[in-house]
């Protein structure tokens, strides 16, 4: 949110401007603040000096020398791995109300004053990463969570997860009549859960990362969470077939972190995948389409199917079905936009018309690449428990963690070959809130500088450390061949 | 702004270097809970000296080093109110529930952060952008609704979309 990080400074310059010094008499109580890292230039030799603890070396060699994505090895920090999966086939009308429910109360928040440009939101893995957050957090937060989707208490909701994913998420596969090669078919769900392990854990947490494994299908690992894990640990858990995979950027490494990611495939039977094709492949069957006024060609699908006409206020919607997957189109009237009836669309506010037509489906191929879609500020809007503290029946509440990052990216695809999508869904919490009262300060060794090595040490009689110097050095040539 | 567990807990032990980080993550919104109630600034700085000088002589009393920053931001806003309900001679504070109005342009500190957005609003945006307090916190501070809060929240998104969002939000 571009502008809300504009307001932010503007608070933020205003809060600095006007905010008195230290009141005198506060002041005379207050000894020196305690600095983290002392930093000094020395005038005229453009030499940065720094010094810097041998405490904080390690975390700083740590952070220079990240893994590469590709070559992490996730099976070093996997606690548990999440149990057996077995084709259930059968959702209850409880579960399912619990979903929808979960659906028509974050979706429309989503999709408030959306822009102009394409973006699609996967409600399966949010629903699955923001309820495993939940099902680790305290039990006023479950009760609020419960009130919100109309379940009796947590077990239920985590019996809808389970449900669902047993069902929409159990990863069929099948041989494809005309490459026969194994495919993927339906939905493939796969989940993980990560932590900081030098974080006290709670009493109940035996019992939660139980949960996590055997309701959640969860993988457990033993670490933070960071970009670069999520993109191996996508790619290693992808289905066949599934090789065009979203990246999700997590800012930083957050305390614990929610995952889960969906996959789903569905292509057209046979005769219709060669027709299509066939269309494709001769470079002329294109749709106009209509974009600000603007006439663009684009390549379609034109299928035929007796159907109703589903009749929305302004908008008119068909149904349309691949093989086992379908799709809802709605076209907004003319003077409107899809943010103008999305709203409806998502709590089914239309009705089927009376009327049987031979419905003639002109509906163009599309790819929509979503990044990074934010719903944090959705989550604490759609109930206050998010802006509260969570995960106290994993981590020990004594250390409380905060809601810092809910973020989706995913891709999807509809063309000749049907449709196609993969998304995950992180969902984060943190001990501190995001965003410091200090402005950034980019420190960069980047031509000679000179340095201490030194070691804390608590002095007897002293409540702060002393950094008693233990190497001087100066540094012109580095002298250390890159990798 | 956020204080750490150990920090609160050494804090509340007197040791001078936790002091120190408080005082530096809390003291601008200890003022601004105090300015935005009482808007001459002279009081506000007098108010401000106050808390502090009462939360440091009395740390030994805080029962809990959690939401250490919450505590003192209710201290700041009773002392504000203290103040005002001595000023103006009130009975109980319900009378200040109009501290800040809903459409009012009164309080010209509030106006100067973003002055297309009413005294309730800039106060709110504050609590929600710079200090991502929840609801019920933010109407603990403002004295009113969560549901108030919450609309004038919205309200506020709207209008800075609007007015810094660049041409495409006009």
């Amino acid at each position: 949110m571009f502008e809300k990080r504009k307001a932010k400074k503007l608070i933020e310059e205003k809060l600095e401007k006007e905010t008195p010094e230290v009141p005198s008499l506060v002041l005379k109580s207050l000894q020196s603040p305690k600095h983290h890292l002392k930093i000094w230039v020395i005038a005229g030799s453009a030499v940065a000096v720094a010094g810097v603890a041998i405490a904080s070396g390690y975390g700083i060699y740590k952070a220079l020398n990240p893994i590469s994505s590709g070559t992490i090895d996730l099976s070093k920090t996997q606690l548990t791995k999440p149990a057996a999966r077995v084709y259930s086939g059968a959702v209850s009308k409880t579960s399912a109300a619990i979903y929808e429910t979960f659906a028509e109360k974050l979706v429309p928040l989503i999709y408030a004053g959306a822009g102009t440009t394409s973006k699609a939101f996967s409600v399966f893995d949010a629903f699955v990463a923001v309820s495993m957050t939940v099902y680790c957090s305290n039990d006023s937060a479950q009760k609020e969570y419960c009130d919100l989707l109309g379940a009796g208490d947590m077990g239920e909701v985590t019996t809808a997860v389970k449900e669902l994913t047993l069902t929409l998420g159990v990863n069929s596969q099948y041989v494809d009549p005309i490459d026969h090669k194994t495919k993927t078919e339906g939905g493939a769900s796969v989940n993980s859960f990560w932590f900081d392990d030098t974080m006290p854990l709670a009493a109940t947490s035996s019992k939660i990362l139980q949960g996590l494994q055997d309701d959640y299908f969860a993988s457990i690992y033993h670490t933070k969470a960071s970009s670069e894990k999520l993109t191996q640990w996508l790619s290693d858990n992808a289905p066949v077939g599934f090789d065009d995979l979203p990246k999700l950027q997590l800012d930083g490494e957050p305390e614990t972190t929610s995952v889960s990611a969906y996959f789903v495939k569905d292509t057209f039977p046979n005769e219709e995948h060669q027709e299509y094709w066939s269309e494709y492949n001769s470079k002329k069957h294109y749709l106009e389409y209509v974009l600000d006024g603007v006439t663009e060609s684009v390549d379609f699908i034109n299928s035929r199917e007796d159907g109703n006409l589903l009749e929305g206020t302004h908008f008119t919607g068909v149904h349309s079905s691949i093989n086992k997957l379908g799709i809802d189109y709605f076209l907004p009237d003319v003077d409107y936009t899809p943010n103008d009836i999305m709203n409806d669309v998502i709590h089914n506010s239309y009705v089927t018309g009376k009327d049987l037509y031979d419905l003639i489906i002109s509906a163009p191929y599309f790819l929509i690449r979503t990044e990074n879609l934010d719903f944090k500020d959705s989550l604490e809007e759609m109930a206050s428990f998010f802006s509260g503290t969570l995960m106290e029946k994993l981590i020990d509440p004594s250390y409380p963690l905060v809601l810092t990052q809910a973020l989706q990216s995913s891709v999807l695809k509809y063309d000749y070959s049907g449709f196609y999508a993969v998304s995950i869904t992180a969902v984060a919490t943190e001990t501190s809130t995001k965003g410091s009262i200090y402005s950034k300060y980019d420190f960069t060794l980047n031509r000679p500088y000179a340095f201490e090595v030194n070691y804390p040490l608590t002095l007897e009689g002293e409540a702060s450390a002393t950094n008693l110097p233990l190497f001087y050095g100066q540094v012109f040539d580095p002298g250390y061949a890159a990798a | 702004m956020h204080i750490p567990l150990s920090t609160a807990r050494d804090f509340l032990a007197g040791d001078a270097n936790a002091t120190s980080e408080v005082y530096l993550s809390c003291r601008k919104l200890l003022y601004f809970v105090i300015r935005s109630i009482v808007a001459n600034k002279d009081d506000a700085d007098d108010i401000y000296q106050e808390v502090f000088v009462n939360v440091l002589a009395n740390r030994a009393a805080i029962k809990s080093p959690y939401s250490l920053e919450r505590y003192l931001a209710r201290c700041a806003q009773n002392a504000a109110l203290n103040f005002i309900k001595k000023r103006e001679a009130l009975i109980d504070y319900s009378e200040l529930m109009d501290a800040y109005g809903q459409n009012d342009h009164k309080n010209s500190y509030l106006q100067e952060f973003m002055p297309f957005l009413s005294d309730l609003e800039n106060a709110v945006a504050v609590y929600k952008i710079e200090y991502g307090f929840s609801y019920r916190e933010i109407a603990m501070l403002t004295g009113f609704s969560r549901q108030t809060a919450n609309n004038a929240y919205k309200s506020a998104i709207k209008k800075i979309k609007k007015n810094l969002g660049g041409s495409k939000n006009v």
